[in-house]
């Protein structure tokens, strides 16, 4: 170029330079315009032009690079970025982030720091170092860092990251506190109170979640998280219609969510549309197929719509998934004294009892069951074993006890204690009533707080899922019938040889 | 009940959904314009004083022949000024106290600025060169005693550069790049002018000086390259002040008055915003936004940046977060408007869907579609008609909307009711007659079909269970379950017949034990096949390595049937294979 330039020159006049930076404005204005095109053109004529020692068009074209998902060659270009101009310290945030994507969090940690050193109080660095030590799970270094990115700047993404340090950790008040803190300095950030208000949940300070909640709503009305965690409130209320109407809006930003459509069945069912109910938790199924709370629940409507065999394949592979969840033995024994396969039924009952003894229902439903069997003392110990759990609920004054539960004890008490004067038919008919109400209780009282962990747990239930399917096809088995635990064991024993 | 209920919700949509389109009159449109202008480009001043606003732009473009200043009145083009160089930015102000008032029209571009005045240019400003470091100055000096040769003077501009303290300029950065005889005569050129750094302008705003009356002198601000902000005096075309700025400015907004005083907020490239105030050479406050900003306007007291993660954020010039706002789309660029007349101000947003939105803080006034991306937007008085908007597309169109004068602008959806998503109906699908009578053939028969679908699922895992005792028994998989043979085959099969290739591949899994004393043999249908080799006796097997072993297989038969070939591996003296391939044969082509 400048040899070019030679002979136009005078000895007075000098010829004009190329300037290295006078387009730069333009290509700033192209980038954040996403009009990469006219970008990628005019880098390429600057680069020629000042033989590759423009620094702000290598700079955007890594940034570009970057968004099309080429960050091999980004970090390259960042680095000749670095060459030309070490002293800007963009360069090296953009090396050390590109170290980071590429998942390399050691040498970014060392590029991050080269760059602090330049830049001693720039939280975003400090933000960044706190990541990187959160992947390589070196917890204390990385909240450590990400205070003091807080310190600097009250960002957001930093308050976030570090609350969610401490929830990894189990330290959900700490947890809250971080938060507390952040929304005084962010008022409006959806996602600070959605957070705080899963967290306070989890904590069952209900009063508080609903209000963070609804706060984060009435910024955003249409933000999925907290929709769920909201309606999922509102269920516990069974004010289903306000919660289906929230669902709506959840539905049209989030259609393919599987714990969305279990709640919108679910919804459905407490409306006592079973077939709207079923079809919204078939879908869920399909969506997330490995979920046992779906089945379950499946299990559950099926059962109310008298739906016996369907509703035993359900529980039985919701009891695949989880082996060790008493309700859905429970509600499996419910569904075999339907199919009149009482041996079965008993073993269920017994094993759930075995899982959590306390259960009301169980104990009710099996009292019931025993006294329909002609097995009067075993329905008396149930009886009693009931009245003793029951008390201490309504001590504890809990209010999702159905009323219905007191009746059908008020019935059953007497008859047992009379004597010889039953009436099997009105029992076999209340009893009926009873597996189908508790049923429906079960629901109420077991759904909600699944799906507040998981809306807590979003990224972690996809692992979480396939561990539980991993475990006890054949285990899970054993209390049903005895042939098929005989088949297991054989095919154990063929593998053994 | 039901009907009831799908006539309201036929009806509230309706009720609900607000037409924006009806508050602009369309008054031109022209996608062949050839105003390729950003916002920062485009103005609208009475520049002949006639009472009759007319439309400046300044336009980019590859080539140089078209680097034009143009000025339309109405929507006819009057005049086209060339231009020397690619406009940055253009802006109107105040350079004199003459009457009739008449706004020059200011056009940075490089390094310059060069105002226009009665539609000529009148006067070139060019902001003066910054010295280079001591060192780098050295260096030239002694180029030009010729004390120093080429080499020594590269290697001591690049430890300059390398230490990355001083930033050099542009001439020594060029000298970087070259080899040594282009660098020598390079620097023959050069060494006798003393090196300086050029200053790029990077952006233009103005203030006014002494006097907030619409028509008083402005001061321009410039943002430039170097990470500075200058405030020049247009009268005389001074520097009166000075602002180091972090980093480079892309965007400025400046209010208030030079002598008393201002603030100038300027958007910076590492995505930071800067407040500036009168008196401080350093920022007063920053206010990081992890996203870098594409517009910046003033609403109130507090100001909007738009960034390009599709958010419109509002703070206080204290740096306190208010509010922020998604946008549907990517944002291309904003606008500020104010109507006096009705008391209405607010921001304009452009987003890559080719919608425009108007919005007063957090609320949409008004929003339309338009033809084509729109790239530049500027709002204000056009010809005599007061609210006119007035927009420049990527491809360079230009389009003119004027705002009705029964237009309100009002908040339209001021009550927010419930968001549009939530009248939608869920998408549940209705039960069929088959599924009724599915569900009432379950009802009435379930235990029957309960104990029916038991007793087969126990069938079939026994039969399951049965199969796969049999296939360890006979050692009919291709891996080995025997310990003492740890062996896995794989066999396959090329050609296209009569005549295949079997090719078996044999391969000792084991870590360290070799496999002695072992013979491949197969089981076929003589009728249909012949092996030429059907017995291969194998060499010792060693860890880790995958031995093959071949032989031809013809097809005897003319009928087209296929059969299974099975290959055995055995130990010799055991009567038991250790494991076996079954291969399918393809069915053979006829003979030639």
């Amino acid at each position: 170029m400048a040899s070019k330039n030679d002979s136009t020159s005078t000895a007075e006049k000098i010829p004009k330079l190329p300037s290295l930076e006078s387009l730069n404005w333009l290509l700033h204005l192209f980038y954040i315009r996403k009009d990469f095109k006219a970008c990628k053109d005019l880098i390429k004529e600057q680069v020629t032009l000042t033989n590759g020692n423009s620094e702000y068009a290598l700079y955007v074209h890594a940034l570009i690079m970057r968004q099309e998902g080429r960050i091999q060659e980004s970090l390259e270009l960042f680095q000749s970025c670095s060459v030309i101009n070490p002293a800007n310290v963009l360069n090296l945030k953009q090396v050390a982030r590109s170290l980071f994507l590429l998942g390399r969090h050691k040498a970014s940690i060392d590029v991050f720091n080269e760059a602090l050193k330049k830049a001693p109080s720039d939280w975003e660095i400090k933000h960044n170092i706190g990541i990187c030590f959160w992947h390589l799970k070196q917890n204390e270094k990385a909240k450590q860092y990400f205070k003091e990115a807080i310190n600097l700047s009250k960002s957001e993404i930093s308050f976030l990251m570090m609350a969610k340090v401490f929830i990894q950790e189990n330290n959900a008040d700490a947890a809250i506190e971080i938060l507390v803190k952040a929304a005084e300095y962010n008022p409006e950030s959806c996602e600070i109170l959605t957070t705080l208000g899963l967290l306070y949940m989890k904590q069952r300070h209900f009063q508080k979640s609903f209000e963070a909640l609804g706060n984060a709503l009435t910024y955003n009305p249409t933000y999925y998280k907290s929709i769920m965690a909201v309606c999922n409130m509102i269920q516990i209320h069974n004010d289903h219609d306000v919660a289906l109407n929230k669902y709506r809006i959840a539905a049209d930003t989030a259609p393919e969510s599987p714990r969305l459509w279990n709640n919108i069945g679910m919804c459905f069912f407490g409306k006592k549309k079973f077939v709207a109910a079923i079809s919204c938790l078939k879908r869920a199924t399909y969506l997330s197929p490995f979920e046992w709370k779906i089945l379950y629940n499946l299990g559950l409507v099926h059962l109310a719509m008298q739906q016996y065999a369907s509703a035993f394949r359900y529980l039985n592979s919701a009891v695949n998934f989880r082996p060790k969840e008493p309700l859905i033995y429970s509600l499996i024994a419910v569904a075999l004294t339907h199919l009149e396969d009482s041996v079965n039924a008993k073993q269920a009952y017994e094993h759930s009892l075995a899982l959590d003894g306390e259960n009301v229902y169980t104990n009710l439903n099996f009292a019931v069951f025993l006294y329909n069997q002609g097995d009067r003392q075993g329905a008396v110990s149930r009886l009693i074993e009931f009245r003793k759990n029951f008390d201490s609920i309504i001590q504890g004054k809990r209010k999702d006890i159905d009323p219905e539960l007191q009746d059908v004890v008020s019935k059953l008490g007497p008859i047992l204690n009379l004597g010889e004067t039953p009436r099997p038919k009105s029992i076999e008919q209340k009893q009926e009533k009873i597996a189908n109400d508790s049923a429906q209780k079960y629901s109420n009282i077991t759904k909600p707080t699944d799906d507040s962990e998981e809306n807590y747990r979003r990224e972690s239930t996809i692992a979480s899922v396939s561990n539980v399917g991993f475990d006890g096809s054949s285990r899970s088995e054993t209390p049903r019938t005895e042939s098929r635990v005989s088949t297991a064991n054989l095919m154990r024993r063929d593998f053994e040889n | 009940m039901d009907k009831q209920s799908i006539a309201e919700e036929k009806k509230s949509p309706k009720s609900q959904a607000i037409v924006y389109d009806s508050d602009w009159l369309n008054a031109y449109y022209d996608p062949v314009a050839g105003t390729n202008s950003h916002s920062g480009s485009i103005e609208l001043a009475d520049i002949q004083a006639d009472g009759d606003n007319k439309l400046v732009t300044a336009n980019y473009s590859n080539v140089k022949s078209e680097l034009k200043l143009k000025v339309f009145k109405g929507a006819s083009l009057i005049k086209e000024n060339n231009l020397v160089d690619v406009p940055t930015a253009i802006i109107s102000f105040y350079m004199d106290n003459l009457n009739p008032r008449v706004p020059a029209i200011g056009v940075a571009s490089g390094s310059c600025i060069f105002a226009y005045k009665n539609l000529k240019p009148s006067f070139q400003f060019t902001l003066p060169q910054v010295d280079v470091s001591g060192v780098e100055k050295d260096i030239w000096a002694k180029a030009k005693e010729g004390t120093v040769d080429v080499s020594t003077m590269q290697e001591t501009l690049e430890d300059i550069r390398r230490d990355g303290q001083i930033t050099l300029s542009n001439r020594s950065l060029l000298l970087l790049g070259l080899n040594n005889e282009e660098a020598r005569r390079f620097i023959d050129v050069f060494k006798n002018v003393e090196p300086k750094k050029q200053v790029n302008i990077t952006c233009l705003a103005k203030i006014n000086k002494n006097s907030s009356d619409e028509d008083a002198i402005n001061c321009l601000v410039v943002g430039t390259e170097l990470k500075n902000i200058y405030i020049i005096d247009t009268e005389a075309f001074t520097i009166l002040a000075t602002m180091e700025c972090p980093h480079v400015p892309v965007f400025l907004n400046a209010a208030g008055l030079f002598d008393v005083e201002y603030r100038i907020i300027a958007a910076c490239r590492d995505g930071c915003l800067y407040t500036f105030k009168r008196g401080f050479k350093a920022p007063k406050v920053s206010i990081p936004l992890g996203s870098q900003i594409v517009g910046i306007e003033k609403s109130g007291k507090n100001v909007i940046v738009a960034c390009m993660d599709r958010f419109v954020n509002c703070f206080t010039t204290k740096g306190k977060k208010i509010w922020k706002l998604e946008m549907p789309a990517d944002i291309i660029t904003t606008s500020s408007f104010e109507i006096k007349s009705k008391g209405i101000q607010g921001y304009i947003v452009s987003l890559t869907n080719n919608e425009v939105h108007i919005y007063n803080e957090k609320n949409v006034l008004s929003k339309f579609k338009t033809q084509d991306a729109v790239v530049g937007i500027k709002f204000g008085k056009f010809g005599r008609e007061d609210s006119n908007l007035v927009m420049t597309t990527r491809n360079g169109g230009l389009i003119i909307k004027i705002l009705k004068r029964t237009a309100e602008l009002s908040v339209k959806d001021a009550h927010r009711g419930p968001p549009e998503a939530q009248l939608k109906k869920l998408d549940v699908p209705k039960k069929t007659k088959l599924y009724v009578d599915q569900t009432t053939r379950e009802r009435e028969n379930g235990t029957l079909m309960h104990q029916t679908f038991q007793k087969d699922l126990y069938k079939f895992r026994i039969k399951a269970a049965k199969e796969f005792l049999r296939s360890l028994q006979t050692s009919s998989t291709p891996i080995s379950t025997n310990p003492n043979e740890p062996l896995k085959i794989n066999a396959q099969i090329q050609g296209i017949g009569p005549t295949f290739k079997l090719i078996v591949k044999v391969h000792n899994i084991s870590n360290n034990q070799p496999c002695l004393n072992l013979f491949m043999t197969f089981i076929y249908d003589e009728k249909l096949y012949r092996i030429s080799k059907s017995f291969i006796e194998l060499p010792i097997l060693v860890p880790g390595i995958e031995y093959p072993f071949s032989t031809f297989v013809h097809a005897v038969s003319n009928q087209l049937i296929s059969d299974n070939i099975k290959v055995l591996l055995c130990k010799k003296n055991a009567n038991v294979p250790i494991i076996t391939a079954i291969i399918s044969m393809p069915i053979s082509e006829a003979e030639i």
